[in-house]
């Protein structure tokens, strides 16, 4: 089996316990405003140029079959919107200026690279964390990583924002160790105004799954302006507290990483306007959270 | 360990070592030229002794008026030593007196050698790079050594007199050294601005009269005698990693002793220790290794006060010298692994960690005693080496594996001067059909320039005790004076001589960019490929991407370039294993390159991995600048592929992080991990950079060369490169507030 790989990271040491390997997958389902790995949210290919690297040879458009590839009187330039996705002219970049955000991987393929540090796993009680985009998308290949990590004794991680079917979770339930789960907004409305889609599904996912007494880090992005607006604080910590399981959380300040990428990849940056939330902000969030009995990871 | 701030005086002595910008002593030629002038008929063992002590009574010295401890050294400009120039020491022999005894072969393959060092194939600097026996001098004293030379000498066994008399007159000449301290010291005391400063020139006065002689008698008397020796070995021939052993096992019977009598407090013993870290500090560029920790042979890690407070000196007086390096161990003591990260986490450099169970097996192997392996020192960068006997000439051969393979593709010939080295095949390289082919043939080339260079350094070997003998230094080190005969002439316990890589990264990487584009996707054939090394990639910029960007590097964990390492290396080490040197001793090889990289990378032109003409190379063991794409736990798998038990000479993998790495528990966590599971996995040294704005600023400007720099951004890490400009910008800014002070 094979599916559609964003990278592979390897010392890993923040998306779960100890030193790990994260496979970010490609493909999401959801369209947060603050995505700062927009390359991850298309299921196709995409292609990503780095003018720095270009020696400008030209081989690029030589090998394009649809002429989105142009080098005219020493002037690179990349039509989109005609783009095959073919990957042609990313396999002929010499200097790898053209590179392709998406592999098709194979199970054997991804589980060499993990096995490559497992020495480092264990250890660090490390492991393996699936990341995306949302790696639920691509279920039976996640499925068949996640037991060929167990099949090695690996901890599994899986960093998802639960916007799947429960049944999906059912199907991976028994060899995932610890979930990351994503909680954008509690706002039904605020919800699909900011990723696109509706959060009954996920906060049903997320009620059984503590129900089921899995090891679960609850992520929080905090986006000022954007999330944890109005009551939003008072209605995610409601909505926690009474959750049961084996639960903490984490709160992630927002960042502008992917600004260049967003224009790199021809796409609308919607967080342009919005500033990183200082210190006593996120301190007083924290604080605010302990306070409703939550137990906070720094 | 909390740490505590520096004392004014300490702030002060530290300030003045510092501003005092001469890096040499003002080194009387005059005397030894006298000397060397009235001392014609003498043996030449005799005549380094007298210069010396000639050169110790009239030598500059002084007490600061803050300072703790007597002392007054810098680096010495010694010309009747090892000399520098390859040339002179060429010289030396060809005109000495056993010149006819000299055969032609002989001198054709030194001047084919000096051939090589002028074009970057071989490094050789013989002198300096031992550790001396410090401990047996603070147990026994002068004296002990003054008595056996005389008993030595009263016995008339003519064989041995030159030397027992050369050990006589150093050690005379290093006691009355000591006693100008002494009186200087005490003259000083009438005008001394405070009672405080009174006993404190008191101490320094009585302690140098006593230990001129005899043993030390308390932990300030030990560092003070200790310091005083250090001073008169560096005198006695070019100071060069002249180093100092597992100084925190050797003080600490004197230490505990005042400590448990009551005579000294931690505090006071802390301040000694800073003083005398700033008497090293004053040696630029001196390479003076302190090892601190170490398990003995059953498995019992060595860790006291002194350990600890060697640390704390480093990391508050954040000096270059002494280079620190500490021994790793799976029974270290977790608070002591707590000081270590955060000295690291400061981004010195320091400590290099080495792993003592590879570090003694490495040692074993060469045929050291295991309580002697278990004892290891280091000397200089990271040579191990077993404290006061073993003489090892550790920096005497560095083999610049890239330059074979540049001097290769152009029948012999170096690409940036034009000088001609004779191949032992010469070969048409249209004629070579397949990758194989061509790797043998290398392994042929790299093993037929190597022997030379093994031959030359055993031919310079066997000159050294007429020529560059080094009395005083000997007189501690374990069976010289037994023997008869000072350490060059192979009378210490063990006695190496040393071969040391550079260049190997960028050759694996080559090789495998060959096998890629010449013969597997017959891209060029290998004149093409000539032609464009000698060009320097000019108007090849696109052949240049493909084989910077499309090849396999080593450090990525990735068989097709790491195999080449483990072939080579291997076939190597094995070489020069095979080999003895003059002195009864076995050769042993290092892989770790000082600044040999860069100087090397200068003398070497394009090669076929991408890197452009005049670049440095690899450092050490490291991966070629910007290879190594996968991060850390990639390249500590691809280095340890190689058995590091091999480099009974040491080796270097040098990492880089940034600080802002650290300011995470869960990420420290990770890095104590990290280090651990390498050193599980065989890894015998590693170092860490923590980096600072002026290399990130570097990164930003030429991102290929720093593609394996590892940041922490928020929630997250990541590699600086592949960061926005905003936000390295962001980055640089914020390290500026962490900045060192």
């Amino acid at each position: 089996m094979t599916g559609k790989v964003l990278n592979i990271q390897k010392f890993s040491v923040d998306d779960g316990p100890g030193i790990r390997t994260t496979v970010f997958f490609k493909g999401c389902n959801l369209k947060c405003l603050w995505c700062h790995n927009p390359e991850s949210i298309g299921r196709e290919t995409d292609i990503r140029f780095d003018s720095l690297r270009c020696v400008k040879c030209g081989l690029c458009s030589e090998v394009c079959p649809v002429q989105a590839q142009r080098l005219e009187a020493g002037e690179r330039s990349y039509l989109r919107e005609k783009c095959a996705r073919c990957g042609k002219c990313t396999d002929a970049c010499p200097a790898k200026a053209l590179f392709a955000y998406g592999l098709t991987m194979t199970e054997q393929e991804v589980m060499s690279e993990i096995e490559k540090d497992s020495a480092f796993y264990e250890k660090s009680k490390g492991g393996v964390t699936f990341s995306g985009g949302e790696p639920m998308l691509q279920l039976d290949f996640l499925k068949e990583l996640l037991i060929a990590c167990k099949g090695k004794g690996f901890h599994t991680t899986v960093d998802t924002a639960g916007n799947v079917s429960w049944s999906s979770f059912l199907e991976i339930l028994p060899v995932v160790d610890l979930f990351l789960f994503d909680v954008k907004a509690m706002d039904e409305g605020l919800h699909v105004a900011i990723t696109g889609a509706s959060n009954s599904r996920i906060q049903d996912n997320l009620r059984n799954l503590a129900a089921a007494g899995k090891e679960i880090i609850i992520r929080l992005p905090v986006i000022p302006g954007v999330n944890f607006v109005d009551e939003e604080a008072e209605k995610v910590a409601t909505f926690l507290a009474v959750l049961n399981g084996r639960i903490s959380i984490e709160l992630l300040p927002f960042h502008k990483l992917g600004e260049s990428k967003y224009e790199s990849l021809h796409m609308d940056y919607q967080c342009k306007p919005c500033v990183p939330p200082d210190k006593e902000w996120m301190d007083s969030l924290k604080d605010f959270f302990m306070a409703k009995g939550l137990n906070v990871l720094s | 360990m909390k740490t505590q701030t520096l004392s004014k005086r300490i702030q002060n002595l530290k300030r003045k070592t510092n501003e005092d910008t001469g890096d040499f002593i003002d080194f009387n030629k005059s005397v030894y030229d006298r000397v060397m002038r009235e001392t014609t008929s003498e043996a030449m063992v005799v005549r380094m002794a007298k210069g010396l002590s000639a050169f110790l009574k009239v030598k500059d010295i002084a007490v600061d008026v803050e300072d703790l401890l007597a002392g007054r050294a810098k680096v010495v400009n010694c010309q009747y030593s090892h000399p520098f120039e390859n040339r002179n020491e060429l010289n030396a022999i060809l005109s000495g007196p056993h010149a006819g005894c000299i055969s032609q072969a002989d001198k054709e393959t030194g001047e084919e050698f000096l051939k090589g060092v002028g074009i970057g194939i071989y490094q050789r600097w013989p002198s300096g790079h031992v550790i001396g026996g410090y401990d047996r001098v603070l147990q026994v004293g002068f004296k002990d050594r003054i008595e056996k030379a005389e008993a030595i000498l009263s016995c008339d066994d003519s064989d041995k007199n030159a030397f027992a008399q050369a050990v006589l007159i150093s050690c005379e000449a290093a006691r009355d050294y000591i006693l100008r301290y002494a009186k200087i010291a005490r003259d000083t005391i009438p005008t001394a601005a405070s009672d405080d400063r009174k006993a404190q020139l008191e101490r320094i006065a009585t302690a140098c009269e006593w230990v001129s002689t005899n043993p030390a008698r308390s932990f300030f008397e030990a560092v003070q005698l200790l310091w005083l020796t250090h001073e008169v070995i560096v005198c006695e021939q070019v100071c060069g990693s002249l180093s100092l052993g597992r100084i925190d096992q050797y003080l600490y019977p004197f230490y505990a002793a005042d400590l448990a009598a009551g005579v000294i407090t931690k505090e006071e013993a802390s301040e000694i220790i800073e003083a005398l870290w700033i008497k090293f500090g004053g040696l630029r560029k001196a390479y003076q290794n302190v090892v601190l920790g170490g398990v003995d042979q059953n498995g019992n890690y060595a860790v006291n006060d002194l350990s600890y407070m060697c640390l704390q000196a480093t990391k508050k007086l954040r000096m270059d010298q002494p280079l620190l390096s500490v021994r790793w161990h799976k029974s270290m003591p977790e608070a002591f692994w707590q000081e270590i990260q955060e000295l690291i986490e400061i981004g010195l450099g320091f400590p290099a960690l080495f792993n003592d169970e590879v570090c003694i097996a490495a040692k074993r192997r060469l045929g050291v005693s295991i309580e002697d392996a278990c004892n290891y020192g280091v000397v200089g960068c990271v040579e191990i080496a077993v404290p006061g006997k073993e003489f090892g000439h550790t920096e005497c051969f560095r083999f610049n594996w890239a330059k074979i393979l540049e001097i290769m593709l152009n029948d012999g010939t170096c690409t940036l001067t034009g000088e001609k080295m004779k191949l032992k095949n010469s070969r048409n390289l249209d004629d070579i059909k397949s990758f194989d082919e061509f790797f043998n043939w290398y392994k042929d080339e790299l093993l037929h320039f190597l022997d030379l260079g093994l031959h030359v350094t055993n031919f310079f070997d066997a000159h050294y005790p007429e020529n560059y003998p080094i009395p005083f230094l000997s007189a501690f080190m374990d069976g010289c004076l037994e023997n008869g005969g000072d350490v060059t002439a192979g009378t210490t316990v063990y006695n190496f001589t040393s071969v040391n890589a550079v260049g190997m990264a960028d050759t694996v990487d080559s090789l495998a960019a060959m096998k890629k584009t010449v013969f597997d996707d017959a891209k060029m054939n290998l004149s093409e490929l000539s032609e464009v090394l000698r060009n320097n990639f000019n108007g090849s910029e696109r052949l240049r991407a493909e084989l910077v960007y499309q090849c396999p590097k080593f450090g990525n964990d990735r068989n097709e370039a790491d195999g080449f390492m483990q072939e080579l290396s291997t076939l190597f080490c094995d070489h020069v294993d095979g080999f003895s040197n003059p002195r009864r001793g076995r050769f042993q090889t290092g892989f770790y390159s000082v600044e040999s990289h860069a100087y090397r990378g200068l003398q070497t032109g394009a090669l076929p991995d991408g890197r452009l003409s005049r670049v440095s190379l690899a450092s050490a063991l490291s991966p070629c600048h910007g290879a190594d794409i996968l991060g850390p736990t990639a390249v500590m798998k691809s280095v340890t592929k190689l058995d590091h038990r091999m480099f009974g000479n040491g080796m270097v993998l040098d990492l880089k992080f940034h600080p802002a790495f650290f300011e995470n528990d869960k990420h420290r966590e990770a890095f104590n991990y990290m280090v651990e599971t390498y050193f599980e996995l065989g890894g015998m040294e590693v170092q860490f950079n923590v980096v600072s704005r002026e290399t990130l600023v570097k990164a930003q400007l030429a991102p290929e060369e720093y593609r394996d720099l590892i940041v922490r951004v928020s929630g997250f890490s990541a590699y600086f490169v592949t960061l926005d400009k905003a936000i390295q910008d962001e980055i640089i800014a914020r390290t500026e507030h962490s900045a060192i002070a």
